[in-house]
């Protein structure tokens, strides 16, 4: 461990480039080893190492593997440690303890040390026997291969801590959707049982998966369509739970939210991936995406629940009519699907994409209101109350000038129960200073309220709440749509 | 020369090109060195795997991987920036619009007609796999008696809605709502896949 902080930019940097080498690996699990996809995903790997290089990262850099994580400078890169079980197993069964790499890497050498570390044929190509040489076989002069060593009690098996098993059935998420990805890709039978034993594992384990929810919430997770159904997933099993289903229903929720994009691995990646307006021609194709998917879930030998194929045709149809694909026979999607299609654009709207920065979840619900013709309302106020205008996991500030982190919800939405990170000015805490604190909640003559939202790269501020006064902030002409809902206006 | 050093990209077994490796750092330093590789293996076995090891390091050094070019690659220039804002006054009355009693609500509503119209798309819209297979699960989930007159499949139909409806839980309203829902669908099932059969005689299950 370097003994040196590092930045936050010299941060981001190293979560790109662990971001890149997990891509890295979905991508050769996916593509064949020299098709177009890998090599661009190995080229992302050198221009991220190259990019943490320029901002002085200190080189080597080094990528520890704990078992469930990947971390740096001793400090676990969760983002993305969430889809990185592949790279993180393969590494486990070669007793890698440690990636270093430098500058100098070139993407056909990256491509050749995935053939070290996800070949079957490769399990033993770096033992303490072989490493040296395998390494020079290939060609491979830029990276470093640290191994574990047996003594060392760090790399005895970890007990599990919260945190720990909430990553554990995050991975084990991912991992089946990677899965049945790629098995839908090749047009194989889908390993549907996979996909609902890990819900049903995450469900059991978590009575409140706000602890899997926040995980992802972070500024540094993944940016892959598999990300994004795991986050739908827990984001509708979080609403579930609060309305009072049981078990059953959440095993069946849960897999239906997983699966909802399975039709996304039928569309051609160029089209996918795309960085930039699609045209006519490929919107069509990206279009038929939720037929596609229901289409292949019809397909399979065993039955697939109907929820699953709803959810995997329905997640972009309007609650009342509008979106697509247009069924023959058009019917109101299923409540299943209507709460998935909540989870599914504010998923979107808060998630990075390489052409629009993440919005805070406060935005997404703003603009899901301004839209809320799109959605069911019931469920889209449900699932607004159960995240909370400041969901579990929101760094904060105080308007004190604190810092803090969102770690629980209360009955107000806009009144979450925050852990305070400094003091006020930012100022170091206090000694018997409570560090947990009920926002709205008056205490020795002041009233903790929470002036703003940071993210890594900006703040918002928020504006003055008064739900006691909706006189004072009447509805906007944009919000007409709105009106139909007596709850929205009470008066 | 460094070509010869590099690991066949067919080659992905590390066994064989480890193998491959030194059979071309043999041959490589061979052709430099008037010296029998019986010497090199006499004094140090490792000899000339280190030498071979200093000549690619040497060649690789003089190959620089296309740096500028991949970084020009990875440009994002190219890629239009969606913008979307949101107004103060938006996000004041967030507490207004979320507030009030929400009525109960039964995640398994809507479920079944839903999975019909489903299967009654894929029966008119999907390859002939797709047709086979939704045709087996109308039969088999929904009791859609595909090449029966409407009369009977609507028969059918009612059975199933009353089987439903025996299992139905939730309030009166709702209900009411979904069986009929399920009723149109079930009558429009049997009508759009038996117009369909009869237009596509050849694609009739087996």
């Amino acid at each position: 461990m370097s003994a040196k902080s590092i930045s936050m930019l010299q941060r981001s940097a190293v979560i790109d480039f662990a971001h890149a080498l997990v891509n890295a690996v979905l991508n050769r699990l996916l593509h064949a080893r020299d098709s177009r996809f890998v090599g661009e995903a190995m080229q992302e790997v050198v221009t991220t190492l190259t990019a943490a290089n320029n901002l002085g990262v200190e080189q080597p850099l080094q990528l520890q593997i704990d078992g469930l994580r990947l971390c740096h400078d001793g400090r676990a890169l969760e983002g993305p440690s969430l889809q990185a079980r592949s790279l993180l197993e393969h590494c486990a069964v070669r007793n890698i303890a440690m990636l270093s790499f430098r500058s100098g890497l070139n993407s056909a050498e990256a491509n050749r040390l995935f053939d070290l570390l996800l070949l079957p044929e490769n399990v033993e190509a770096l033992d303490r026997n072989y490493r040296e040489a395998t390494l020079i076989a290939f060609g491979i002069q830029h990276i470093r291969v640290t191994l574990q060593n047996p003594a060392d009690p760090d790399n005895r098996r970890i007990a599990l801590d919260e945190q720990g098993r909430a990553l554990n059935h995050y991975q084990n998420l991912a991992t089946a959707l990677q899965q049945n990805h790629r098995l839908a890709q090749g047009d194989h039978e889908l390993a549907a049982d996979v996909t609902a034993t890990a819900v049903e594992r995450a469900v059991n384990d978590f009575d409140e998966p706000s602890m899997l929810l926040s995980l992802s919430m972070q500024d540094d997770v993944d940016r892959f369509t598999v990300g994004h159904s795991v986050r739908v997933a827990l984001l509708a099993l979080q609403v579930a739970r609060a309305v009072g289903a049981n078990r059953e229903q959440l095993v069946h929720l849960g897999s239906a939210a997983l699966m909802h994009d399975i039709g996304k691995s039928k569309v051609p990646q160029e089209i996918l991936f795309k960085q930039g307006r699609l045209t006519e021609e490929e919107w069509q194709w990206m279009a038929q995406h939720p037929r596609l998917g229901a289409q292949i879930l019809i397909e399979q030998h065993e039955s697939v629940d109907p929820r699953t194929i709803g959810a995997a045709f329905c997640h972009h149809m309007g609650a009342e009519g509008g979106g697509y694909p247009e069924p023959l026979m058009p019917t109101p999607p299923s409540a299943t699907s209507r709460l998935i299609r909540v989870c599914d654009v504010f998923e979107a709207l808060t998630a990075v994409r390489p052409y629009k920065r993440a919005l805070t979840p406060i935005e997404a619900f703003a603009i899901m209101f301004r839209n809320a013709k799109d959605f069911d309302p019931h469920w889209l106020r449900r699932f607004t109350k159960t995240l909370g205008l400041f969901p579990v996991g929101t760094h904060v500030q105080m308007q004190d000038g604190a810092k803090a982190l969102v770690v629980k919800q209360t009955t107000d939405i806009h009144h979450p129960i925050v852990t305070l990170l400094t003091g006020a000015g930012g100022e170091a805490l206090s000694s018997g200073q409570p560090d947990t604190i009920e926002t709205g909640v008056p205490r020795n003559g002041a009233t903790p309220i929470i002036a703003g939202i940071s993210t890594h790269d900006r703040y918002l501020p928020m504006p003055d709440f008064d739900p006691d006064d909706p006189a004072e902030v009447g509805p906007m002409a944009h919000d007409a749509c709105l009106s139909q809902h007596p709850h929205d206006h009470p008066h | 020369m460094t070509g010869q050093f590099r690991k066949p990209e067919d080659a992905t077994a590390f066994r064989a090109a480890i193998s491959q490796w030194q059979l071309a750092a043999r041959t490589e330093v061979k052709r430099y060195s008037s010296l029998p590789s019986s010497m090199f293996d006499a004094c140090d076995p490792t000899l000339e795997a280190r030498l071979t090891e200093s000549v690619e390091a040497l060649m690789h050094f003089l190959h620089q991987p296309e740096a500028e070019a991949l970084a020009k690659n990875n440009s994002s220039e190219h890629i239009e920036m969606r913008a979307e804002s949101v107004l103060p006054e938006e996000l004041a009355k967030l507490p207004q619009q979320v507030r009030g009693e929400e009525p109960e609500v039964n995640l398994e509503s809507g479920v079944s007609a839903e999975y019909l119209s489903l299967l009654i798309d894929a029966c008119t819209t999907g390859d002939d796999a797709t047709q086979e297979a939704s045709r087996a699960l109308l039969q088999q989930d929904f009791a859609v008696a595909i090449n029966s007159d409407l009369h009977e499949a609507t028969k059918a139909m009612m059975q199933c809605l009353q089987d439903l409806d025996a299992n139905e839980q939730e309030d009166a309203d709702q209900a009411n709502h979904d069986r009929f829902t399920e009723l149109c669908s079930a009558i429009a099932a049997s009508v759009i896949v038996e117009s369909h059969t009869e237009n596509h005689p050849e694609r009739e299950p087996q």
